[in-house]
């Protein structure tokens, strides 16, 4: 054991050096994960229990071979539809409920993979990692599948409380029910999210026009209010401009996660990244990010400073003021004495921040004030949102970092509280005759202190439109199941001139309806007279008259429409808009008022299962956080100098699993939370993310968590999702977090310094690599003429030269075996340390591509996930202040691969054309390969973890359907591990060979390649001098991982560059 | 004189007789019997997988 502390770190127990976590990292297993299982521990219902008794009980097993499982009916067809063919995929452009362009591939008639739509102007071609795991929610066995009535009879089994009904008679009921309270002057009140697509607010609009007492109440969880009511106040408008991430050289950004979890982060991933290109490094953007939380965002920032939100309206107000006096104020008007007040070395001085860091931010903002975006989160109040309007009016860079012409569209304004409050005393008073249910969950997402919970149930008839059963269905009279978004259709205009269609890619598969054409049906003067199309063609005529005529389309209506169904978008030309004048006194209109006192509360958006609704979708569950790497929970964070102050601990057991509980308090609301210690978080600062502690969902989902809306309160506190004067004490008993950042540790200990050497994070700044980029293209003129003729030397000799210049050792790579040739393709893969941001896509997409079992928490806890492919975390740094380092690691297909020589049955092989192949059904489970492994990203089917998972929860019929079948879904025993998408190359193959001609690199995309907003994957043949992942492999920052133990791994990674002045500086409190 | 196994080595034999016989039956019949896990069809009808008559299929790579 070193006594320094290491320069990279993977935990607070790895930088302090316990025995524990050093140990860990000298074993290829988490402890425990080859134990003998005790079935005395087992639960007593335990259907493996139940098995290991019987199991035990009998001296032979006739059989031993036999793993059959009943996999159904397989019928061919009769008739084969004209679309299908067999063993080829069928692409279909769709959208999603949150309005991403989608590419649904489906086999046979099943979707199986989703995908960016390339033609959509706003995620061109990529999608988030929830919109990957959508497949799962389709074939989720907990969807509703008819349409459900309570029964009218006082006696009831419990289990017949709520039979299936059908649709004649739930349909005739309804509009009974409907006309009833319209007739009688009662509110028929309609809660939905908020709207997106036009003709859904129009349906809406007609369905009060057929209903008068109809009203719709629109909200959302995690909405973005005070911005826009900020913007309104400033700016007199509601519609946002589009913001262009790429326009900007520095980006400021106070609480705002926009790489992880705000507005459309696919977008904003490719645009940040499209100026992280290291073949341009003069164009680098500079990202602060001044943030109490600890974010994706923080964690990439060049810059990052740890600062609580009640201060950062002053720190805002002061840039401006600083801005101002230096003379560089842009802003127009002429009344700026609301600055006068401010001074940024008295802020800086006051809350005790690094001067140095300061004046550097203070002079990169004058140096690039005109292309300087300065953002703030949605958690953040009206004022700090018009402070941020006001400094980027005073820099001047309005015009050109935002777009006015393609505003960000709200059909229909959420909510107010006041309205949302009139509601719940409307239905208290038993003046709502109907409540509408409209996809929404409002128990849930709602704050308890509105009453909702109590007011709904006194409603003489609540009607539910949901896919699943949720919180908001418990006293409800009739629940109807509506159909997926794969099986939809509806149109959406998430941004002006941008019109998304969503079309069915597959039939209802069970009996749902679409919830607009229940709607319609219900405005009908046939209810009986359903049909599936009803909003297919009321869809239709609604592009007829308000989308087609925009479209200055010359081909007739029906050719335009078939043409927007195959794109899955129609662009309207964007008309010309001028950005509107500023309105200073906006800032007085709603003054920042709030100071710190005790703790600040802030409650965030969770990564992947957005507000709840993917809860019971086990692939997002088991994703690990990109910050923190939990799964399959939530916790209050915290900075370890405040667990210190609470005397609270995390992860200090053998399974690094246990967790301290605190309970938090919030104006008399309190919720009991474990404790996770997170490094760089602000002291005095708690973060917990909502969305979990769902109790009415599917087996997946239910009782993960805990649910954080208990906190929240109508009223607000800061905002309605940030709090102060929060209190937290330590509170009795312990809970097991699981976080799989310790997981898969690549063992440094045993050659102690080594893990420096062995640059498995090679890092430098712009200043060092603009220097570099000059020193090597002098030596390359020099060595050029030196060797000239001689191009293997000149080769070498540059190669050298570039290590020197970077200042790293040269070695020899040894070996006793002639290095293999390989003549045709030979596949590789290199990853842009520039542009990944963790974000997971890339983990979803394989698990959806690959089949991927979810193994859940317990399994999770002992290092079983699945993922072939992990996002490694390195923080160098303080604890106080980290400095973030990520890593995508797969396997990397070695050439010299220490797999391939342990295998005892030889299951592991390599193939001619460079891939490190595994044949299941030859692997015996000896793990010897796993053990092997430097990368350890072999893993390991410890159990059929089909069968394991919730006692076979994903071996029911409709999550058959979802499997990948290009792909062969591995069962207990059996290691596995990426494959390079073997799959995607034997499809190109085949293509290839159908065109007659060889394969090509660029034929095949990986699923982590295609599915990276970013575009930090490439993949290809490394062959062909002149593809993609030859230049980078031969450039000047690529590197291999632990390239000294003579592995020779085809994946290249490309060095970061941080925008920093020197590596060590960042963001200081 | 015809030798008959003692009683308690037959009952032996019998039970693990019957124990590899519950293997193998259990080897045998589909796994969903075993399944703790109760959702899923209740009406008797296997879920329908078809094609949306109405969708517009298009190529991979779009327009490009």
């Amino acid at each position: 054991m070193t006594n320094s502390k290491p320069k990279f770190w993977k935990s607070l127990n790895q930088y302090n050096q316990k025995p524990e976590s050093v140990e860990a990292t000298h074993h290829e297993f988490v402890n425990g994960v080859t134990d003998e299982f005790d079935v005395n521990a087992l639960p007593d219902k335990s259907r493996r229990k139940f098995l290991a008794l019987l199991g035990a009980s009998s001296a032979l097993a006739a059989t031993a071979c036999s793993d059959y499982y009943d996999k159904g009916e397989i019928i061919t067809y009769n008739k084969k539809p004209e679309t299908i063919t067999y063993g080829e995929a069928n692409y279909y452009a769709s959208t999603l409920n949150n309005g991403a362009g989608v590419l649904v591939k489906t086999r046979e008639g099943r979707p199986i993979k989703i995908d960016g739509n390339p033609e959509h102007p706003i995620g061109k071609g990529k999608v988030s990692a929830g919109d990957q795991a959508v497949i799962m929610d389709l074939y989720d066995p907990s969807r509703l599948r008819y349409p459900i009535k309570k029964s009218d009879s006082k006696l009831v089994l419990y289990k017949d409380e709520m039979p299936r009904s059908d649709w004649e008679k739930v349909d005739t009921q309804i509009v009974g029910k409907l006309k009833e309270a319209a007739n009688s002057g009662k509110e028929i009140a309609i809660v939905t999210h908020s709207i997106l697509s036009p003709t859904q607010n129009k349906l809406l609009i007609d369905f009060a026009a057929k209903y008068p007492t109809a009203k719709v109440y629109s909200y959302e969880l995690l909405n973005e209010s005070e911005k826009i009511s900020a913007w309104f106040d400033s700016y007199g408008s509601y519609d946002l401009p589009s913001t262009k991430w790429d326009s900007a050289d520095i980006i400021v950004s106070f609480e705002c996660d926009f790489l992880g979890t705000e507005g459309n982060v696919t977008e904003q991933i490719r645009q940040f990244s499209s100026r992280r290109d290291m073949d341009m490094p003069e164009k680098f953007n500079k990202l602060y990010q001044v943030e109490g939380n600890y974010s994706l965002t923080g964690a990439m920032a060049d810059y990052r400073l740890r600062l609580t939100p009640e201060l950062h309206y002053g720190f805002i107000m002061s840039l401006a003021s600083e801005i101002v006096k230096k003379g560089k104020n842009a802003y127009l008007g002429s009344d700026l004495s609301v600055l006068s007040g401010y001074s940024l070395q008295q802020f800086a001085d006051q809350n005790k921040l690094n001067k140095k860091f300061i004046d550097e931010l203070a002079h990169d903002i004058l140096a690039h004030s005109d292309k300087t975006l300065v953002v703030a989160g949605s958690s953040m109040p009206n004022s700090v949102h018009v402070a941020v309007n006001l400094l980027n009016e005073v820099l001047g860079s309005v015009n050109n970092v935002y777009d006015f012409s393609r505003a960000n569209k709200t059909q229909r304004a959420l909510s107010t509280n006041d309205e949302l409050k009139s509601l719940v005393n409307k239905m208290k008073g038993g003046n709502v005759g109907v409540l509408i249910h409209f996809d929404s969950n409002p128990v849930f997402h709602l704050p308890s202190d509105l009453g909702y919970k109590d007011a709904y149930q006194k409603v003489p008839t609540i009607i539910s439109l949901v896919e699943s059963a949720n919180e908001s269905c418990q006293a409800n009279q009739y629940i109807i199941p509506i159909n997926h978004a794969l099986e939809s259709w509806n149109d959406f205009e998430l941004r002006s001139g941008y019109y998304s269609l969503q079309q069915p890619v597959i039939a209802p598969i069970h009996d749902t309806r679409q919830k607009e054409a229940a709607l319609l049906n219900w405005m009908s003067d046939n209810v009986t007279g359903y049909s599936h199309d009803l909003y297919h063609k009321y869809l239709m005529s609604n592009w007829e008259i308000s989308v087609y005529p925009l479209s200055g389309s010359v081909a007739d209506f029906r050719s335009f429409w078939f043409a927007a169904l195959h794109d899955g978008v129609a662009v309207i030309k964007a008309g010309q808009t001028e950005k509107p004048a500023f309105n200073i006194s906006a800032l007085n209109s709603n003054p920042f008022k709030f100071a710190k006192q005790n703790y600040t509360l802030l409650l965030g958006a969770a990564y992947y299962i957005g507000d709840g609704r993917f809860a019971n979708n086990g692939w997002l569950q088991e994703v690990p956080h990109p910050v923190t790497k939990s799964v399959w929970d939530n916790y209050a964070m915290m900075s370890p100098a405040t667990a210190k102050e609470l005397d609270v601990k995390f992860g200090e057991d053998k399974l690094n699993r246990e967790a301290d509980m605190v309970e938090v308090t919030v104006s008399g609301r309190s919720l009991k939370l474990p404790v996770l210690i997170q490094p760089g978080m602000a002291d005095n600062f708690i973060s917990v993310e909502l969305g979990y502690g769902r109790t009415s969902i599917g087996d997946v989902g239910k009782d993960v968590g805990f649910d954080a809306t208990a906190l929240m309160s109508i009223n607000g506190g800061i905002t309605s999702r940030l709090y102060t004067g929060v209190s937290v004490k330590k509170a009795e008993g312990i809970h097991h977090l699981v976080t799989t950042q310790e997981h898969h540790s690549l063992d440094e200990e045993f050659v102690k310094d080594f893990h420096l050497k062995r640059h498995i994070i090679n890092e430098y700044t712009v200043p060092f690599y603009l220097d570099f980029n000059k020193k090597y293209d002098e030596a390359k003129r020099r060595l050029k003429a030196e060797f000239a003729g001689d191009e293997v030397a000149f080769k070498k000799a540059l190669k050298s030269e570039k290590i020197h210049l970077l200042g790293h050792h040269e070695y020899k790579n040894h070996s006793i075996t002639p290095d293999r040739v390989y003549t045709d393709v030979k596949w590789g893969m290199a990853i842009d340390l520039n542009k990944c941001t963790a974000c997971g896509t890339c983990v979803t997409a394989c698990n959806v591509e690959n089949n991927i079992p979810v193994v859940g928490k317990e399994e999770a806890s002992k290092g079983r996930e699945m993922h072939w492919m992990r996002i490694d975390t390195y923080f160098s740094g303080t604890p106080e202040d980290p400095v973030t380092s990520f890593q995508p690691m797969l396997c990397q297909h070695c050439d010299n691969a220490p797999c391939e020589n342990v295998c005892p049955v030889v299951a592991t092989t390599h193939s001619p054309d460079g891939l490190n192949q595994m044949t299941y059904n030859r692997c015996v489970g000896t793990r010897y390969c796993a053990n092997n492994c430097p990368y350890k990203v072999r893993r390991y089917n410890f159990f059929d973890f089909r069968n394991d998972f919730a006692d076979g929860y994903y071996r029911q019929d409709t999550l058959e359907l979802m499997h990948n079948p290009e792909v062969t879904v591995r069962s207990r025993g059996v290691m596995e591990k990426c494959t390079f998408c073997t799959q995607r190359i034997q499809e190109a193959r085949t293509s290839a060979a159908k065109d007659g001609r060889k394969i090509k690199g660029t034929d095949v995309k990986t699923a982590c390649q295609e599915a990276c907003p970013a575009s930090a994957i490439t993949f290809g043949d490394m062959n062909d001098p002149e593809s993609p992942l030859s230049k980078l492999r031969e450039h000047p920052l690529g590197y291999h991982v632990l390239e000294t133990i003579s592995v020779k791994p085809n994946v290249t990674y490309l060095s970061r560059l941080r925008n920093t002045v020197t590596e060590e500086k960042h963001g200081e409190h | 004189m015809k030798r008959v196994m003692k009683q308690n080595r037959r009952k032996f034999f019998g039970l693990v007789g019957a124990g590899a016989l519950g293997v193998t039956v259990s080897q045998l019949l589909p796994f969903k019997l075993f399944a703790g896990n109760n959702l899923g069809s209740t009406d008797g009808r296997k879920p329908k997988v078809a094609i949306h008559p109405l969708a517009v299929p298009r190529k991979k790579g779009g327009n490009s």
